[in-house]
């Protein structure tokens, strides 16, 4: 090479190099920040479930995935899959495979055996088991206790998560199973000891009078399942005649600690009251198994679920410990009727604090002897998905939801799109700012609603980046998931534009969040032939 | 006597002679025979003739499953017939009331339970006891009732004139068909049926003002006769396919299906475009089946329709047939829904097809603020003698569905949901039976706001259920002059087909009776039954109340009609 075109050489390639040490660390972030793995199904399964727990007690989760055979709904296989420090977690072949009984209607995941590591559970109509899965067949199996679980029929192409189910009831490290049976909460509590794990079936929390009670029913009935409102007409206006129709509705009980002694306490709702099962000296553990405990305390609900809430998009109950003084608080979220556009209200009450004359009351600690909250924040636009979680890592609850704002211009745009704003309210000391700390928008297109946009998402997930303030999770069309980073700066919360992850999906992939307590969470994501497994390093 | 005495005696007699019509016409009116509080909650009832002399007992069962009876004794008041006896599993019982012996009109209670089939009869002292333990060894009822619960699970299927037993258990059913011949009876498991029950499922989530619900619903198995030779058939759907299973002449329904259909295999080849904006809403996915007699043969044909193609299947001797189609259809749009119905008067079913426009995206952001159009075309395609439909539309209608703005139905709809309640009060809770003893059917029927009984005598039979629907349709798509529908106007039309049963029935003619039930305050709206308890002609009539805000009090009058 001449000496001018090695000059020129050089000349030419000092920046281009230093463009490459400059993207260098970029190209290694992105390749950094996420890893997928993908577990495929053989041909003849069906995806259907996940759930994570360390089967094999070496600290690290694993998965176990409910596969089911297409064409016979009733078919189902759990895979176990390992997970190993290599550069791929999970092997493609499962470690375990294991055929459901045709009787398990729910699963769920804990250490319920003196086997190392967690255990899947099996919930069927007559009780629960823990399944063994290294064991041989005939051991594989180990009864826990005998229940009336409330669903007894098995579904097709799944099985029921009953995570919900698992609490230290007793606070004593181990954990316990709660089920609800049609006339109560049913609880079994473990015990261990230099022979194993032992269950032992407890008391049964009583349904509230007012749950069991008659009432004078039109032939619409309403009912708030899963979040949502549920419209059934009464099938006797119709005439049919079926071979069997069964029927059986309970409230959704709360495991917290209500008066915060330590230890867990139940709270439900009824219409118009909130009930208290709280558990004292001994505790339930001490109860027979024969033993039926009712309710504790009552408290008029400051909002009664009549039939006009009832019918509510909005309305909403919650209790959670606000605050972090170890009781729990209560919000309480409406539609305004008054308002001529679309708002909704917010009722926050702090256990102990009271509002009012009286405040403070040992026979209302947690609505005040007038039910007076102790905040009220009122937001505009249509209320969609409310969340309390500490998304800025001060250990505080802090309030986020989606508002779609309808305007009329929104309307005229040729590109039939539509808003949606995300807010958050930082929560400190059991209440919440008064304006929203983090507005962040996403534009939405009209196709993309279609199917009544099921597969939108736009929520917080875990802190990915490590600076204590969790990210956000956007899937702003049903084939694409990006995530963002939130991050904190002098106090104030931003969501940086450059989306830090993103991939497509399939349209009719589930989202899962797999959480472990003291891991970073990771994704699962159910397409039908396999799981798609994204983890954060 | 002079002359006037004469005349008025006359007069007088004439004045007698009118009004003894009048005298033995005395108005008639409900009379409270007796009340019944049993002590169990949730009492079910049921009337059950256990001498098989024409007169019923009133069957009490409750929720922790004791058993009592109650009569109308010679007194004419209601009496109990003896102690209350139980029910070994409660919570596990299915029951119901049948004649098991040929040619009896002797009833027994029949009790599916783990234990297996037991039937109960009274004793001497009249409490209900078993008197056959087990119907057959390997019936047993696996589910969970909770309480009791009456179901039609025994009948006659095979047409013998003996009871046979459908027991559900989940997912499928069992069927135990009685064994031909004289000796000991015996019942046969002769298969077990694929079920599609209807579910409801929520497991709750972390909100309190969410429910756990369980809701399971088993539909009756389908049973019609499928190739026309007088013996029942039974239709089993099982997710896409649907199987036939055809009676035997020796009156058995045979455990393998005789023919399966998989309506999977009927696909047009259209490309589905789903929901678009701006275009014809395409309507379902996969195929849908309808059967109908097209032919006037006396056996059901059928009709899978699938995107833009419609085959036409006619029922061969044999019985149902899928191999060889009378007719296919393809239209050159897509079609959003298509039925089967009469339109017109004569014998032979006909097409529709309806075609819903989706609005653009532009529209329907427009429709949040505004009143939005949908336009639906209807179209109509006659049936003919040879069972095949008319390749062109003999009509066609242009309808339009207008929707107030969206915003303010989802702010309001509260104000719809009362409307909808308002409208579905229309279909009044009724029992029919012979009230008055003169052979001929009446009607006692709940007023729409549930204070009071207004009773028929002497009514028609109403149209069956699919010939109303046919009604419906034909005066909805084609006869109404007014193209225009409104979500309020849907509703009306909505309540009027819940009424028009009740319209059919007292052809709009003014109750003959009207009695005051109990407060609706206190009482939920009553189930009627109409039931023969004593040795008069005519039926008692039988109101079960639960008392509101009770954990399941019930109350029970018992009315018979008779001159005031």
């Amino acid at each position: 090479m001449s000496p001018l075109s090695t000059r020129v050489t050089r000349a030419l390639a000092a920046p281009f190099v230093l463009l490459v040490l400059a993207t260098a660390p970029l190209a290694a972030q992105q390749r950094e920040f996420a890893q997928t793995t993908a577990l495929q199904l053989p041909e003849e399964q069906r995806l259907r479930g996940v759930l994570t727990g360390d089967f094999d007690g070496d600290g690290r989760a694993d998965l176990a995935l409910l596969a089911v055979k297409k064409g016979d709904s009733f078919v189902r296989t759990l895979r176990i899959h390992l997970r190993r420090d290599e550069a791929a977690p999970f092997r493609g072949t499962p470690d375990q495979e294991l055929p459901v009984p045709e009787d398990a209607v729910a699963w769920a995941c804990a250490d319920a055996h003196a086997d190392p590591g967690e255990e899947l559970l099996l919930f069927t109509a007559t009780g629960a088991y823990a399944l063994r899965w290294k064991a041989s067949e005939a051991e594989r199996f180990v009864p826990l206790f005998a229940c009336e679980f409330l669903w007894q029929l098995p579904q097709p192409r799944r099985l029921h998560l009953w995570q919900r189910g698992v609490v230290d009831l007793d606070r004593d490290g181990d954990l316990d199973l709660w089920v609800p049976e049609p006339d109560g909460f049913r609880l079994a509590f473990q015990d261990r000891d230099a022979s194993g794990a032992h269950f032992h079936r407890g008391a049964r929390l009583d349904l509230p009078l007012e749950a069991r009670a008659v009432k004078k029913q039109g032939k619409v009935r309403s009912m708030r399942v899963g979040g949502r409102v549920q419209f059934r007409l009464d099938s006797s206006i119709f005439g049919a005649s079926p071979l069997l129709d069964l029927k059986t509705a309970l409230p959704t009980p709360s495991f917290v600690d209500f008066d915060g002694d330590g230890d867990l306490d139940v709270v439900a709702q009824t219409e118009r009251h909130v009930h208290v099962w709280v558990q004292e000296g001994q505790g339930w553990r001490a109860r027979e198994e024969s033993a039926v405990v009712p309710p504790t305390l009552r408290f008029d609900a400051p909002v009664p679920m009549d039939d006009e809430r009832r019918t509510d998009w909005f309305y909403s109950t919650r209790v959670r410990d606000l605050d972090r003084d170890g009781r729990a608080d209560a919000v309480v979220i409406y539609g305004d009727q008054k308002a001529e556009d679309f708002r909704s209200l917010a009722q926050v009450f702090v256990n102990g604090r009271g509002n009012g004359a009286a405040a403070k009351t040992a026979e209302a600690p947690l609505f005040g002897p007038k039910g007076y909250p102790d905040q009220l924040l009122a937001i505009n636009g249509y209320l969609v998905n409310p969340r309390f979680e500490d998304v800025d890592g001060d250990q505080h609850d802090d309030f986020a939801l989606l508002s779609l704002r309808f305007d009329f211009s929104d309307a005229m745009r040729a590109s039939g799109s539509l808003d949606v704003d995300l807010f958050l309210f930082r929560g400190k000391g059991g209440t919440f700012s008064k304006e929203p700390d983090l507005a962040h928008r996403l534009t939405v297109k009209g196709e993309t609603m279609r199917g009544g946009g099921g597969q939108m998402e736009l929520r917080f997930c875990g802190d990915l980046t490590g600076d204590g303030v969790r990210e956000l999770l956007v899937r702003d069309r049903s084939e694409h998931l990006a995530i963002y980073w939130v991050r904190s700066r002098r106090g104030a919360l931003e969501v940086l534009p450059q989306a830090l992850w993103e991939m497509n999906l399939d349209e009719d992939a589930e989202l899962q969040l797999l959480d472990r307590t003291g891991q970073r969470q990771e994704l699962a994501i159910l397409e039908e032939g396999q799981l798609l497994h994204v983890r954060f390093p | 006597m002079s002359a006037s005495l004469r005349s008025l005696a006359a007069r007088l007699g004439c004045a007698l002679i009118a009004c003894a019509p009048l005298a033995a016409q005395a108005p008639l009116g409900l009379r409270l025979l007796g009340t019944l509080e049993p002590e169990s909650l949730f009492v079910e009832l049921r009337a059950i003739d256990f001498d098989g002399d024409g007169r019923s007992e009133l069957l009490l069962v409750g929720e922790d499953g004791r058993l009592g009876l109650f009569g109308v004794g010679a007194n004419r008041s209601l009496a109990a017939r003896g102690p209350w006896s139980a029910l070994p599993q409660p919570r596990q019982s299915l029951l119901a009331i049948a004649a098991f012996e040929k040619g009896s009109a002797q009833q027994e209670l029949v009790v599916a339970a783990p234990a297996g089939i037991s039937l109960w009869r009274p004793r001497e002292d009249g409490s209900l006891a078993p008197h056959v333990e087990s119907l057959a060894r390997r019936a047993k009822f696996r589910l969970r009732t909770e309480r009791p619960r009456f179901s039609p699970f025994v009948l006659d299927l095979d047409g013998d004139e003996t009871a046979d037993l459908v027991l559900p258990q989940g997912w499928i059913c069992e069927l135990w068909m009685r064994e031909a011949g004289d000796g000991e009876a015996r019942w046969k498991r002769q298969a077990e049926i694929p079920l599609e029950l209807e579910t409801e499922i929520a497991l709750g989530t972390e909100l309190l003002s969410d429910q756990l619900l369980a809701s399971y619903r088993v539909p009756a198995l389908d049973i019609q006769d499928l190739n026309g030779d007088g013996r029942k058939d039974l239709l089993v759907a099982s997710g896409r396919k649907r199987a036939y299973h055809l009676q035997t002449a020796a009156g058995e329904i045979p455990a393998k299906p005789d023919l399966e259909l998989d309506l999977d295999t009927f696909r047009d080849t259209t490309p589905e475009g789903g929901l678009r904006l701006g275009r014809t809403l395409q309507g379902a996915k996969e195929s849908q089946l309808d059967q109908r007699d097209l032919n006037g043969d006396g056996r059901p044909d059928h009709v899978i329709a699938h995107l833009r193609k419609i085959w036409v299947f006619h029922a061969a001797e044999r019985g149902p047939q899928f191999t060889e189609p009378a007719q296919i259809l393809r239209v050159a749009e897509d079609v959003t829904w298509q039925e089967i119905a009469h339109l017109d008067d004569d014998r032979w079913p006909d097409l529709v097809l309806m075609r819903v426009e989706v609005p653009t995206a532009a529209a329907i952001l427009r429709g949040l603020f505004a009143e939005m159009a949908i336009a639906v075309k209807v179209l109509d395609y006659p049936g003919s003698e040879g069972g095949k439909f008319a390749t062109l539309p003999r009509r066609t209608r242009d309808l339009v569905l207008r929707l107030p703005p969206l915003l303010g139905l989802l702010k309001d709809f509260t104000k719809y949901l009362q409307r909808l309640e308002t409208e579905t009060s229309r279909s009044r809770v009724s029992a029919e039976g012979d009230l008055d003893g003169d052979g001929t059917g009446d009607l006692a029927m709940v007023t729409e706001d549930g204070t009071a009984l207004e009773i028929w005598l002497g009514v028609e039979k109403p149209l069956p259920g699919r010939e109303r629907m046919d009604a419906l349709f034909r005066r909805v798509l084609f006869e109404e002059s007014d193209p225009e529908w409104t979500i309020e106007r849907l509703l009306a039309l909505f309540g009027d087909f819940l009424a028009s049963r009740a319209l059919e029935l007292t052809k709009g003619r003014a109750p003959a009776l009207r009695y005051e039930l109990r407060s609706t305050a206190e009482f939920t709206t009553p189930e009627l039954a109409l039931l023969p308890l004593d040795e008069q002609p005519g039926a008692e009539l039988v109101l079960s109340y639960r008392k509101i805000g009770s954990l399941g009090a019930t109350v029970i009058d018992v009315l018979r009609l008779g001159k005031d």
